[in-house]
């Protein structure tokens, strides 16, 4: 008997746009020792169905039909009392943000101690033994005094290492896990993954895995279960269902993804489309609307989940005849050979921010978000700057664009310096430098139709006559795949990939030559991300700009970039061919984030037990950052020289540049990939 | 903690100080003599209101009588009152208890009433209750408080007899003008507390608390019930010089003894050191009752006692 | 909002602009004519009945919104000027002057509306105009606050960064998009305290600082009826519930104002007063578009 079984699980809420079904007729189980990823997008349900086994519904939800049984017990049965009970005790949830999942005004001591002691009728002294030892089973340091910490004092890693102490209080016999990494940076979410997995064994839990990155659910996960549109779609052993998924949608995901085999110029298989809205559901099979197999039965009825050990719900799922959804082997890029015209020099960038401390005689404190970068960028390529929170990429995107000055060092742009120009001088060089936000809902004014918003720039910098401007608009939204309707419309009656569109053209608008793209998909489904990289690859072959692309996916860059750069606290820290910094990193932190992403091909190579966690430890102070290289309280490999002495971006060895004293010839840090 | 305090204190000194400036400037704004205020009714001669202008140092420079009046402040002298020689400082606060325990008990009402209404709104928003509280709210907020105390006066007092409009030193006296005040605050409140409320309960931190078994009562008051009074708290802070003059004018209309009818006499007859030294006064008590709210605040959210983090 | 809540409303704000300007329009009897009915209750002849001096409640009620209305608009609209131009002043000032402003704001922050109006109005006389004075300039430091806090934050909101990054002048940029967004909350800012404005401006009155007997006024009416509450309960109460109604009024405008200004509510009539706002702020305005 399992741990947790649900079966046709159905979960209605009265929305004011009517009654939604998140989930509907959803069947899996889960062992104790065993985790069950449930991976989708949005609006698949998967969240919705974690709330639904906690019965944490929000007002309006129900649970419909169906039964959820823990342990053998029907909990769909119980009273809110009951229920209540087994919250925190047997069953146990953990969020996706962990900052505000923390009451901000109580000490975690205090938190800890509630979870306990609702259930368990304890001394204070005995809950606060019992936070003491729980803290210490995630791998707290100090855990003791942590104890009357205040929520923000603590890092992010560690916020969610309080999240997972949180709900192992009483020894739960389910964790379910909505997100959990989501809001953390690569390295964190590889530790934390790790933590959970390693829990999972020690106390014989059972583990519910909610997430919507597939990399997740290859590496951390033992099944898995495929949501889309309220219903699973796709359950199977994950080695299954990354070798041969049955489903198309499940299919057309994995193809969407850019992975390591994917040859650089081939263009990404997209899904058209958007997922379903639940308040607009088709009959039939849901995916039916955007799937390049759909036929007249899939759009009459429902599959049922069929297949024995490999389950899937398709009329037609694929099989190893090898006609796929795949339409990348029909399509690549062309890409113009890169000149090696230097266009955008960076020259010892430096950039400083002060931190206002509110006491009038305090010392003045700083922050270096960027320091000392040289690079040069040549027209006609894409370069990817990667990094964590706090590198100093989106400070050095910005720098790019004009929207900083650096404190120290030059921009130049065609041979000239950016700060040394005049006013009008740089606003007619700001054409040629232009920038996608990474928030597209904020950077595009509410107030102002999409055609205002699209032309814009060409009004602010007095280019082109109203009707050419009206031409101009047009040509934009058909080469961004726009619907010329679109452009009488607001913002906020778009989707996320649409205003991605909408910020693309508007960026294109005065055919710059350099775009900067923030986070350009980061905030997107993964079904969506493919539209948009293959449009800003598409747009490139016709246009012809460079890309500087911020991203903290080294894995998007691989495919995307031609070179990457990589960000340690301010520092470029390793620059080369994009292929080069990926397969053979030579700086040891490139290494460890390389090996923190979770792939989807390591689902096809697992070794169980020899998982290294990568890189430890958590990102220095930026105000106090360590002396000598800045990686070296978390590297492996330092010594006293890399206290001593700031190592050099350079080329050595005949490989690409690394800033390191003791470069990587091979990948040391990786025993078993 | 220690720091930030200081740090409160420091910002409220410039606004002390211009509170003074203000008080001084006053004097010569308002048109006429104050020398022949004074003497006015002894039909003084021309030398008599010239010697007393030198008295009154009027005739000095306007910055040293200034200093004069900044270093009289700081000894504690407001002055003289114009009308009856004594005192500024000791004619207002011979009668400022009276005030000020109106003005308290008005805060009170205020939050008694206010706080838990605005929490049984927000915890059922939609509900029958809900609406009655949001109505309560709105009403309160519309009837100007002059009007709602002749409407209590008229209720209580003259029709149904059971209390008293007229001041007779007991606490039961304090009842209809407290509660005719304390009512259009308690309005605000109830909407502040209520939709802060609803957004404390879709927080994050709330969804969590609710996994690991907490009951809505337990969330209520461990949870929701201290991140919502802080806007309450500094609310009320803010309000304290509205509710002080709210105080005054409810004295006239219930005779009772106070600031109040002081203040007014004072203003129409032009007692130029009453005012100003009322003015200080005020000035100063609402500045210390805002540092008051805003270490309560800090002692209630750890956050805002951080300096810019690291 | 509902049909019937916008019909509601409108009627509402049409009854207020005739009270405003035509009172003769609602009431037919000279407000301060007296006769020989002395403290009749409400009949037929007289609705809201007749006073003291004979004279008719109701007309005395209708005509007595004049003084009210004129003193709470304009005394809001002068702080609500006042207001903007210091907190935008202190919102796109460097530090050192920010911090000096808003220090000046808050001494007057520290004074009470009540006690400004009072002295001012000891100092400048009794009258309409007094308090329209008063209240601009007891209002004006809250406006500022508001404003100040509104502007520093639309100043660094992500869509004026990107219009920096397609090289918009400073004045375009603020013209463009600081100005229309700011605008939309001042507009809401300003229809919520005209609320406040009513409130106070007939406290004052009511302490005898309005328009002098016997013209009619509110506050004044409700002052006077006041000794005679027992007897005479119509003196008071009706100018209480006329005061109580438009104060509803003016709050229930300015909150449902909000959705009609914000692009993202969508309804119908929103739209026309959508363009209406975005072309009083363009001035000779610059689509790239014609609106269909």
């Amino acid at each position: 008997m399992s741990l947790l079984e649900v079966t046709g699980l159905r979960t209605e809420i009265d929305t004011p746009q009517g009654r939604i079904r998140p989930v509907d007729g959803v069947s899996f189980s889960v062992d104790a020792g065993e985790t069950l990823g449930v991976v989708g997008e949005s609006g698949s349900g998967k969240t919705m169905t974690g709330m639904s086994i906690m019965r944490l519904l929000p007002p309006g939800g129900s649970i419909a039909a169906g039964s959820i049984r823990l342990d053998g017990h029907e909990l769909t049965s119980l009273d809110e009392p009951a229920m209540r009970r087994l919250r925190g005790s047997e069953l146990a949830m953990i969020f996706q943000d962990p900052m505000t999942s923390l009451n901000p005004v109580r000490t975690i001591g205090s938190q800890l101690r509630e979870a306990y002691r609702i259930h368990v009728d304890g001394s204070r002294a005995a809950a606060t033994a019992r936070a003491t030892e729980v803290l210490g089973l995630v791998g707290m340091p100090r855990p003791r005094e942590r104890l009357d910490d205040y929520p923000h004092q603590l890092s992010g890693g560690m916020r969610q290492r309080v999240m997972i102490a949180l709900g192992l209080m009483c020894e739960p016999k389910l964790l379910i896990a909505d997100e959990p990494t989501t809001a953390l940076d690569v390295s964190i979410q590889a530790q934390i993954l790790t933590l959970i997995d390693d829990l999972k064994a020690q106390l014989s839990m059972g583990v519910l895995l909610i997430t919507h990155d597939m990399g997740v659910i290859a590496e951390y996960a033992d099944r898995v279960a495929v949501m889309y549109g309220g219903q699973v779609v796709e359950q199977s052993g994950v080695r299954e269902l990354f070798e041969a998924p049955r489903h198309r949608y499940t299919e057309a995901l994995l193809a969407a993804m850019p992975t390591l085999e994917l040859d650089r110029n081939a263009e990404l298989a997209t899904i058209p489309g958007s997922p379903p809205k639940l308040t607009d559901l088709v009959p039939g099979c849901r995916f039916a609307p955007r799937c390049a197999f759909a036929q007249d039965d899939c759009r009459r009825t429902d599959p049922a989940l069929t297949g024995g050990g490999h389950l899937h719900a398709c009329f037609h799922p694929a099989d190893d005849s090898g006609s796929t959804m795949a339409v990348k082997a029909s399509r690549t890029f062309a890409k113009e050979p890169r000149g090696a015209d230097a266009l955008v020099q960076l020259f010892d960038v430096h950039k400083r921010f002060k931190v206002r401390s509110k006491r009038p005689f305090a010392a003045k404190r700083a922050v270096q978000a960027v320091s000392g970068v040289t690079l040069t960028i040549a027209a006609g390529e894409t370069l990817g700057i990667v990094g964590e929170s706090g590198c100093g990429k989106t400070t050095l995107g910005r720098m790019l664009v004009g929207l900083e000055r650096p404190t120290n060092g030059s921009v130049s742009f065609d041979g000239r310096d950016l700060s040394a120009q005049t006013r009008t001088g740089f606003r007619k060089r700001r054409r040629d430098l232009q920038m996608m936000f990474q928030d597209s809902a904020a950077a595009l004014d509410p107030r102002m139709t999409v055609a205002a918003l699209i032309a814009e720039p060409l009004v602010a910098q007095g280019v082109g006559t109203r009707r050419e401007r009206r031409r101009a608009v047009r040509e934009l939204l058909a080469a961004v795949g726009l619907p010329l309707e679109a452009a009488e419309r607001y913002p906020h009656e778009f989707s996320g990939g649409q205003r991605q569109r909408i910020a693309m053209a508007r960026a294109l608008a005065l055919r710059p030559k350099v775009i900067v793209a923030d986070e350009p998909v980061s905030a997107l489904d993964v079904s969506v991300q493919a539209q948009i990289l293959n449009l800003m690859r598409s747009l490139q072959e016709r246009y012809g700009q460079t890309y500087v692309v911020i991203s903290h996916d080294l894995s998007l860059l691989k495919y995307l970039a031609d070179r990457i750069g990589v960000m340690y606290l301010g520092r470029l820290v390793e620059l080369g061919a994009g292929e080069d910094v990926y397969n053979a990193p030579r700086h040891p932190y490139t290494a460890g984030l390389i090996e923190a992403i979770p792939a989807p091909e390591s689902a096809k190579n697992r070794a169980a037990a020899t998982r290294s966690t990568g890189l430890g430890g958590e990102l220095p102070s930026a105000i106090d950052p360590p002396s000598g290289c800045h990686f070296r309280t978390r590297c492996p490999l330092a010594t006293e020289r890399c206290a001593a002495e700031i190592p050099v971006l350079q080329p050595s060895e005949g490989l690409h540049a690394v800033a390191c004293h003791h470069p990587l010839t091979t990948q040391v840090l990786t025993p078993a990939r | 903690m220690a720091r930030f305090v200081l740090r409160r204190l420091g910002s409220a000194i410039p606004v002390v100080f211009g509170i003074t400036l203000i008080a001084f400037v006053l004097v010569h704004v308002v048109p006429g003599d104050p020398a022949k205020v004074i003497l006015y009714g002894a039909n003084a001669s021309p030398e008599q209101i010239a010697t007393l202008r030198e008295q009154l140092g009027l005739d000095d420079p306007l910055w040293r009588q200034y200093v004069d009046f900044a270093d009289n402040l700081l000894h504690g002298n407001l002055g003289t009152s114009f009308l009856t020689q004594n005192s500024v400082a000791h004619e207002l606060l011979s009668r400022a208890p009276s005030t000020l325990i109106l003005t308290a008990a008005s805060m009170l009402v205020a939050v008694l009433v206010g706080v838990p209404l605005g929490l049984v709104a927000g915890m059922r928003p939609g509900s029958v209750l809900d609406t009655v509280a949001r109505w309560i709210s709105f009403a309160g907020v519309a009837v100007p408080y002059f009007f709602l105390a002749l409407l209590l006066v008229l209720l209580f007092s003259v029709k149904l007899h059971l209390l008293s409009a007229i001041d007779d030193g007991t606490a039961k006296s304090l009842i209809l003008p407290a509660v005719s005040l304390g009512w259009g605050y308690a309005a605000i409140l109830t909407r502040l507390v209520r939709g802060r409320v609803i957004d404390e309960l879709r927080s994050d931190y709330v969804k969590s608390a609710r996994a690991r078994g907490s009951g809505e009562l337990r969330v209520l008051l461990r949870h929701v019930l201290r991140n919502s009074s802080v806007p309450a708290v500094t609310t009320i802070g803010l309000q304290f010089g509205n509710i002080l003059t709210g105080a005054a004018i409810t004295e006239v209309i219930f005779g009772r003894a106070g600031l109040g009818s002081f203040l007014a006499t004072s203003i129409t007859s032009k007692n130029i050191p009453v005012v100003q030294g009322a003015v200080v006064v005020i000035g100063i008590a609402y500045v210390v009752i805002n540092l008051g709210v805003d270490l309560v605040v800090g002692a209630i959210d750890p956050r805002t006692r951080q300096e810019a983090a690291a | 909002m509902s049909r019937v809540k916008w019909v509601a409303l409108s009627l509402a704000i049409l009854v207020v602009l005739l009270l405003l300007i035509a009172p003769g329009a609602l009431a037919h009897v000279d407000p301060v004519a007296t006769g020989d009915a002395h403290l009749q209750g409400p009949s037929g002849s007289h609705l809201f009945g007749t006073d003291l001096l004979g004279r008719d409640v109701f007309s005395r009620t209708v005509y007595g919104a004049r003084p009210v209305l004129i003193a709470s608009f304009l005394g809001v609209l002068l702080a609500t000027a006042a207001g903007v131009a210091i907190g935008v002043l202190g919102g796109v000032a460097p530090r050192r002057l920010n911090a000096v402003v808003m220090r000046m704001v808050d001494v007057f922050l520290a004074l009470p509306v009540l006690l400004i109006a009072l002295i001012l109005i000891a100092t400048a006389g009794s009258g309409v105009r007094s308090i329209v004075l008063a209240i601009g300039i007891a209002f004006t430091p809250g406006f500022a606050r508001v404003v100040e806090s509104s502007v520093r934050r639309l100043r660094t909101a992500e869509y004026v960064e990107a219009a920096r990054v397609f090289g918009s002048t400073t004045l375009r940029t603020s013209w463009r998009h600081l100005l229309p967004n700011l605008l939309t909350e001042v507009v809401v800012l300003g229809s919520s305290a005209i609320g406040w404005g009513v409130l106070t401006a007939t406290t004052l009155s009511f302490l005898g600082l309005g328009v002098r007997l016997p013209a009619p006024d509110w506050g004044s009416d409700l002052a006077a009826g006041a000794t005679n509450l027992a007897d005479a309960w119509w003196l008071s109460t009706f100018p209480g519930l006329a005061i109580m109604a438009t104060i509803l009024l003016a709050n229930f405008s300015g909150d449902h104002l909000m959705r009609v200004l914000d692009p993202r509510a969508g309804i119908r009539l929103g739209r026309s007063f959508r363009t209406l706002a975005t072309h009083l702020s363009r001035h000779g305005g610059d689509t790239a578009y014609e609106s269909a």
